[in-house]
């Protein structure tokens, strides 16, 4: 049961699906919270660069974070779980945080992409990442003398 | 020595398909560009299960299949050859195995494979799916033994149920059925349509690499590079350890502390042997914003070189260095420990207030520099030798804190148990390969663990083992 002064917030997604977010839960986002101390008398916060499976998730993690009972161990757990999706909505998620300005989640979604990418050699990040290797062979070969040192 | 009509197994082999092993030997042995004749594989096979090996004309009665396997070498090394042939085959000629080349340059061929380590797994994988689906590889040619070596691999390799929790988030990317579906478009880029160029989210997630995966990611791309390079942001907080410890030398540590221009606050350096006094200074010099410096184990300085060092930061006009950690580095004299203390502008009073208890466990030796004691060193109570002074977990040891009897001091007075820190005082204990000592709690919850795949958090040791590194210093 909510106290009376308890205030809701009303989150809209880029795609125009709405949440109901408790105030207290929503300003971990500092941009919410910049929003709602400069006096945001919106019906509904629009979330422009973040879709409704991506908030649907924040929403799932600020509610977690939020909760006084949970231990540092129980939210670690949560943690655990949480980032086990497809690499593209982590990436997805990473976007989201940023432009929410949520450092917890921030923390959490970045730290699970570092943990993957140093399973990877060069390679395969290329490859994951679909990224296009723009390096001369001259350039390529500079680069890997300069930290030679590292991988001898 | 050529066997007897009797000892030879393969003269009335044949497969299923009709041909002899003779002439399946001499056709896979052609595509191989190998030759084999029947008459030097009896000798060789003579030569491995010898009956008279020292040719004394004494048969020694060896089996030649002692455990009733039906032992065929013909058939084996022909099963061996078409699997390899398989492989080349299916994957193209370096994923065999027998051609590792470096992941330099870029793969112009259709082999989606990874190198390394994930060549097993994406290998084990295709076999799964092409043996189910009876293509590919030629029933003929793989032995039934095989069947149960895909079956190891799995075990080992595929991602499924508790094994994913340690190694990855994303299940769906390493099951079979994604693979197919996604066909290992794995990534969509978020980049406004800027193809080849790595998403935006990456730059964010490069702060959380350590420094060996980040000189690593620099030869991905030039914009990852720039990033890399240029952005002091990433450089400000700089920590070195295995496997990078015994490779940084001076001149690798200032190009490395060069990219954070001068904004550099926090230097951890765990078991750097190679740096020197000279190098440090080099350091120091170059970033007057340092306030926290860590370097346990780099025997390579000297207590006299870091606070001559100490002594010229602070005395022009900077700040100076708040919170070192010498752990172990030699021998620290008292007086050197106090003008330590005077050089970081220790509070004593608040020394004595933020004192947080240390516990002598693997993984946390040393100090953390989050940790608010200007200095790790102390004086221990017991030998009065400035040394790492521990505390005791033990319940009965807590009782009776900072008295004449309180369970703290060096490990050369107070030997720990390298897994929960208590002192051994009053308990059996058992002494590992690593000469560490661990109390018999831990170690029968460790072998009481191993019967499970999986590990319990509570126990780093066992995780821990596993980065354990011999030096050899000269």
């Amino acid at each position: 049961m909510s106290s009376p002064e308890e205030k809701t917030l009303i989150l809209k997604s880029s795609d125009n699906e709405e949440f109901l977010v408790k105030e207290s839960v929503a300003v971990q986002c500092i941009t919410i919270k910049n929003l709602v101390e400069d006096g945001c008398d919106l019906d509904a916060i629009p979330l422009l660069n973040v879709d409704s499976k991506n908030l649907a998730w924040i929403i799932e993690f600020m509610e977690k974070y939020a909760d006084s009972t949970s231990t540092d161990a129980e939210k670690k757990d949560f943690d655990t779980e949480f980032v086990k999706k497809p690499f593209n909505d982590v990436l997805g998620l990473i976007l989201a945080a940023n432009y929410l300005n949520f450092p917890a989640l921030m923390d959490v979604m970045c730290d699970a992409c570092a943990n993957e990418m140093k399973l990877w050699s060069v390679e395969q990040v290329r490859e994951k990442f679909h990224i296009q290797n723009d390096y001369t062979e001259e350039e390529e070969k500079a680069v890997r003398a300069e930290n030679f040192w590292a991988f001898e | 020595m050529a066997l007897s009509q009797e000892e030879n197994p393969f003269s009335e082999e044949k497969f299923e398909d009709g041909c002899s092993i003779e002439e399946c030997l001499g056709r896979k042995g052609k595509n191989l560009g190998v030759e084999f004749k029947s008459e030097k594989l009896c000798e060789g096979i003579d030569d491995i299960l010898p009956n008279d090996p020292f040719d004394m004309g004494v048969t020694l009665g060896l089996p030649n299949d002692p455990f009733g396997m039906d032992f065929n070498i013909g058939a084996t090394v022909m099963a061996i050859s078409g699997w390899i042939e398989d492989i080349e085959k299916n994957f193209g000629r370096k994923s065999s195995g027998f051609e590792m080349g470096e992941a330099s340059g870029v793969k112009k061929d259709d082999n989606k494979l990874f190198s390394e380590l994930n060549f097993i797994l994406s290998s084990s994988m295709k076999f799964e799916l092409e043996v189910g689906d009876e293509k590919g590889i030629d029933e003929n040619s793989v032995d039934s033994d095989m069947d149960s070596d895909h079956g190891l691999y799995e075990h080992h390799y595929l991602l499924e149920g508790n094994t994913e929790e340690s190694i990855c988030f994303g299940c769906e990317k390493y099951s079979i059925s994604s693979a197919e579906k996604k066909g290992n478009e794995l990534v969509t880029n978020n980049n406004d349509g800027n193809e080849g160029a790595p998403p935006d989210a990456l730059f964010f997630a490069l702060g959380y690499l350590g420094v060996r995966d980040l000189l690593s990611v620099e030869s991905v791309c030039k914009s990852l590079r720039d990033a890399i390079q240029n952005d002091p942001l990433l450089w400000r907080e700089i920590r070195i350890d295995y496997p990078l410890n015994v490779k940084i030398t001076d001149d690798a540590l200032v190009r490395l502390t060069d990219r954070a221009q001068g904004s550099l606050h926090s230097l951890n350096l765990v078991n750097c042997f190679k740096i020197k006094d000279s190098g440090l200074k080099r350091v120091l010099e170059k970033h007057p914003r340092l306030t926290k410096l860590s370097v346990p184990g780099c025997i390579g300085l000297s207590i006299e070189g870091v606070l001559t060092n100490l002594k010229s930061f602070k005395s022009s006009g900077k700040t100076g260095i708040e919170i070192l950690r010498i752990g172990e580095i030699c021998s620290v004299k008292d007086d050197q420990l106090k003008e330590l203390r005077l050089l970081l502008g220790e509070d004593k009073d608040k020394q004595r207030t933020a004192h947080k208890l240390h516990f002598y466990r693997y993984g946390q030796l040393y100090l953390s520099l989050e940790d608010e004691c200007a200095i790790d060193v102390n004086v221990c109570p017991r030998c009065q030798h400035v040394r790492l002074v521990y505390d005791c977990p033990a319940k009965s040891c807590q009782q009776r804190p900072h008295t004449s009897q309180s369970c703290r001091g060096c490990t050369f007075c107070i030997p720990r148990c390298i897994n929960c820190g208590r002192c051994l005082n009053d308990t059996d204990y058992e002494e590992t390969f690593y000469l560490d000592l661990i109390c018999l709690n831990c170690w029968m919850d460790i072998l009481n663990c191993q019967d499970r795949v999986t590990l319990s958090p509570k126990l780093p040791y066992i995780h821990q083992q596993a980065s354990y590194s011999l030096f050899i210093y000269d």
